[in-house]
């Protein structure tokens, strides 16, 4: 929790800004979610963005910067979307702290950019209101001003201006249209005078108010941002942790309470009764209907998308659509890039003299990473498919749909959001359980937001049903392959509800919130940012093949080909590999892990597969790749190596359709990767507790993922579908 | 600095005497105005902040469990547990 | 012979000691990163 550490200095944000000079201009965004916030941030900053948390809390804080127009440096803050300064979550409470300078780190905004929504002015100017009054220059973008106009609106861009008293840009930020004189009104407004409250409060309720006020300023607030505190603070139950060390705050707030009911007011109701009364004046106004609003389209969309009985169908039909394609649109994309690799591998290794070192670079980085950076296609594909969902503004229909099932559990429709990006990654599906307010909700989310089979796993299946599933038709436009990688992620859905479930009746008890959910219009999804979104994963997955999967797969070969065996070389190659692979470092680890895979029907090659990916789960494709890839001469596809592979124990074949299908269960449930567990922790309130809960999480799935293996290969063996 | 004029709605018991009922008690397609809220103060804090505050004029969209509403121009969607403790009145009835 | 095999082990060697070098650090970051909450973002938000 961030502290004060003066609380008596004072507050100097609505004294004149610094002088141009060499300090970077520095400008805080903030607006409603569903603005187009992040694509304005997006257009200003371009991809040169700085992503890390605020101190002290779980917030994240992405900060961007560009040159002005007159030369000047500006560093850009992206503040998380808010729909009023209340306070009332982790989010707010920053973002509040920030524009009033008081954030741990002490960031102060020369400058506030607040992002509207021209198309629903309304609500937006709520949040703009509070803003207009923390002493801190503010300049407001007008965002998809189109669509305002599209929808027939004429709004009075002067006359709003001079309603409001700040600079407002109109802006286009998916096209970009706007930004130029936007980035020069945000360097003019910076050598403003600070704006202020534009209406007045009938006197009786300023009296109220007054005491209050001086109070808050004898802390350190400017006037002006103490008023708008004492208005926000009569309608909270949480006063903020900025003001956790004001002397006699609470009962100030009591007497100003009081008095106001004593004259006939509702504390808890001014700030939004006379917020709202001078809005409603100044639309009045400015804005007027150049024709009638009709039924609009949304609506519908919506009334198919939310019916009883047509929506769940769309919604899984699009469920199917997309898992079917990423499971195979991808395929000639990914044959291409393995042929690539595979005949540069080759070409390397004709330049290469004999020896380790070539081994290393054939076999160990390009076997290893290649194996890994075939599936870019399918993660550019998933990733995509996503990108379309959120930004066209089904997510929140998804969420609407599926909350009457996720309250079954006990939890709401708010999962289903972090849940559902799970699917492409856990991390940011755990990150964005922020929106969760009940702290018990939010941790049982967070609990098992790793079952959804996240991408990383992919290559796992994709290994395995390619090599074990037969790719016959079930109906038109669905394989056995395609149904079979959807259950693998049905699979992780429906225990994920059912364990969500045991959560909120045993350690995580608690009512469920009630819900509330926006459900912003449907919107094409511009494809300019959808495509950088979607390149920016990708830049991701290949850093992450280039950094992490390089080094483990480069260690993983020296596990496997040191210590050095000495061969007999009358025995066949296979045979020779076998040896040396034994030998090794990672050979003796397999053995020694084999007791406990065996019952799963698993010989120590997997074994150790499935150890080195609880690193990263992808390392278990460049895993089976460098071992048997390790001093093989010929090229044998994976696929056909593992068809034709023997187990050494039992002498027949070591892969089989059924331990296939056991293996990709224990995939689907076990929790591999350090990322998430890293994630975790810090957002189940870091320290001692974030670690208890994340041990917690990957017990639970380990267990669950040896378990659901064991059920599926002894089950399986004793129904006689084993061999 | 402009002088606004606050709705006449300002205690609830003024209210009491009126046609009024719980807000999921209103069928689809019926405008309503929001007389009181009566949920936890965190709760009351969304709702307003979201603009669905007493004397909001509200369009009931769709009425089922959870309740689909148009406030403000923005459509939200209410769970049944909130929809419960909001006391409405039906535009149409006589205040 | 002799000069290009100890040149190819040293190169071998130096590259899987980096690697480890590298792992290692990493997972200790997110050791430090996880134990807590700070500014920064270590090197465990890769995935998104």
């Amino acid at each position: 929790m961030s502290t004060l550490q003066n609380p008596l200095s004072p507050d100097d944000s609505a004294t004149i800004p610094q002088p141009a000079g060499h300090r970077a201009l520095r400008v805080a965004i903030i607006g409603n979610p569903n603005t187009g916030k992040t694509t304005l941030f997006n257009a200003l900053t371009g991809l040169r963005q700085r992503v890390g948390n605020f101190a002290g809390v779980t917030v994240e804080r992405v900060e961007g910067g560009f040159k002005g127009p007159d030369g000047r440096r500006v560093t850009v803050l992206d503040l998380p979307g808010s729909y009023s300064l209340s306070a009332g979550s982790p989010d707010e409470q920053v973002a509040l702290e920030v524009l009033l300078g008081r954030d741990a780190d002490r960031w102060r905004p020369d400058v506030v950019l607040v992002v509207v929504d021209a198309a629903h002015l309304e609500r937006n100017l709520f949040l703009a209101s509070q803003v207009i009054e923390l002493g801190v220059p503010v300049v407001i973008a007008l965002n998809q001003f189109d669509v305002a106009e599209a929808e027939g609106l004429r709004i009075d861009v002067p006359e709003l201006i001079h309603e409001m008293g700040v600079p407002i840009v109109p802006t286009v930020a998916k096209r970009g249209e706007g930004l130029e004189p936007l980035k020069k009104a945000l360097i003019i407004a910076a050598e403003l005078p600070a704006p202020s409250r534009q209406f007045a409060i009938p006197e009786p309720a300023q009296g109220g108010l007054s005491p209050l006020e001086a109070c808050l300023v004898a802390d350190g607030l400017s006037a002006t941002a103490a008023r708008m505190e004492a208005l926000r603070l009569l309608g909270m139950q949480r006063v903020g942790p900025h003001l956790d060390r004001v002397p006699g705050l609470a009962e100030a707030i009591q007497t100003a309470s009081d008095e106001l009911r004593s004259v006939g007011f509702v504390p808890t109701r001014l700030e939004s009764e006379v917020r709202y009364a001078w809005i409603a004046q100044v639309i009045e106004r400015t804005v007027s209907r150049a024709r009638p609003a009709d039924s609009n389209v949304s609506d519908r969309i919506d009334r198919f998308a939310l019916h009883r009985v047509w929506g769940p169908l769309i919604f899984l039909v699009l469920m199917v659509v997309v898992f079917q394609a990423v499971f195979s649109w991808a395929t000639p994309l990914m044959d291409g890039i393995e042929a690539v690799i595979a005949s540069a591998g080759r070409a390397v290794g004709t330049v290469l003299p004999e020896g380790d070192l070539r081994s290393l670079i054939v076999d160990g980085v390009f076997a290893g990473v290649g194996s890994v950076l075939v599936f870019l296609p399918q993660i550019a594909i998933l990733f995509a498919f996503i990108g379309v969902l959120e930004h066209s503004g089904y997510m929140a229909r998804a969420a609407f749909l599926m909350d009457r099932i996720m309250r079954r559990v006990g939890l709401h429709g708010k999962s289903f959001i972090p849940m559902l990006s799970g699917y492409a990654c856990a991390v940011p599906g755990i990150m964005a359980t922020r929106t969760i307010e009940d702290p018990k909700d939010r941790l049982a989310t967070i609990m098992v937001v790793p079952l959804m089979s996240c991408s990383a796993r992919l290559p796992v299946y994709t290994l395995l049903i390619g090599a074990f599933v037969p790719a016959t038709s079930i109906v038109p436009g669905l394989t056995l392959q395609g149904a079979t990688m959807l259950i693998m992620y049905l699979l992780g859905t429906v225990v994920a509800l059912a364990v969500a479930a045991i959560f909120k009746r045993t350690l995580l008890k608690g009512p469920v919130r009630p819900m509330i959910l926006e459900l912003p219009p449907y919107r094409l999804p511009s494809l300019k940012s959808l495509g950088v979104s979607v390149v920016q994963r990708c830049q991701l997955f290949l850093q992450r093949a280039g950094t992490v999967i390089l080094a483990l797969s480069i260690v993983l070969w020296a596990m496997a080909t040191y210590p050095k065996a000495t061969i007999d070389t009358s025995l066949p190659m296979a045979a020779q590999q076998e040896q040396q692979l034994e030998h090794s470092v990672l050979g003796r680890i397999g053995h020694g892990i084999e007791p406990l895979v065996r019952p799963l029907g698993y010989d120590w090659k997997i074994g150790v597969s499935i150890a080195a990916s609880f690193a990263a789960r992808e390392v278990f494709v460049s895993t089976m790749g460098t071992i048997y890839g390790v001093g093989t001469e010929n090229e044998q596809a994976l696929t056909e190596r593992l068809r034709s592979e023997q187990n050494a124990v039992t002498g027949q074949r070591a892969y089989t359709p059924l331990i296939a299908i056991g293996l990709m269960v224990f995939y689907v449930f076990a929790l591999m990767c350090i990322s998430t567990i890293a994630v975790t922790v810090r957002e189940a309130g870091g320290g001692r507790i974030g670690w208890q809960w994340a041990g917690l999480q990957f017990a639970y799935m380990l267990v669950l993922a040896w378990g659901s293996a064991w059920l599926v290969y002894a089950g399986g063996t004793a129904l006689g579908f084993g061999g | 600095m402009t002088s606004i004029q606050l709705p006449t709605l300002q205690s609830p018991s003024t209210a009491a005497a009126r046609t009024t009922c719980a807000l999921n008690a209103c069928p689809a397609g019926t405008r309503v105005t929001v007389v009181d809220i009566e949920c936890s103060g965190d709760e009351a804090c969304r709702l307003r902040s979201l603009g669905f505050c007493e004397g909001t004029s509200v369009n009931v969209i769709d009425a089922r469990d959870a309740m689909l509403l148009e406030v403000r121009g923005t459509r939200i969607a209410l769970g049944s547990a909130l929809t419960a403790g909001i006391t409405v009145r039906p535009a149409n009835a006589r205040a | 012979m002799e000069t290009r095999v100890n040149a190819q082990l040293i190169a071998v060697v130096v590259i899987v000691a980096s690697a480890l070098f590298f792992v290692a650090r990493r997972v200790w970051r997110a050791i430090t990163a996880a134990r807590k909450p700070k500014s920064g973002c270590g090197s465990d938000c890769d995935c998104h």
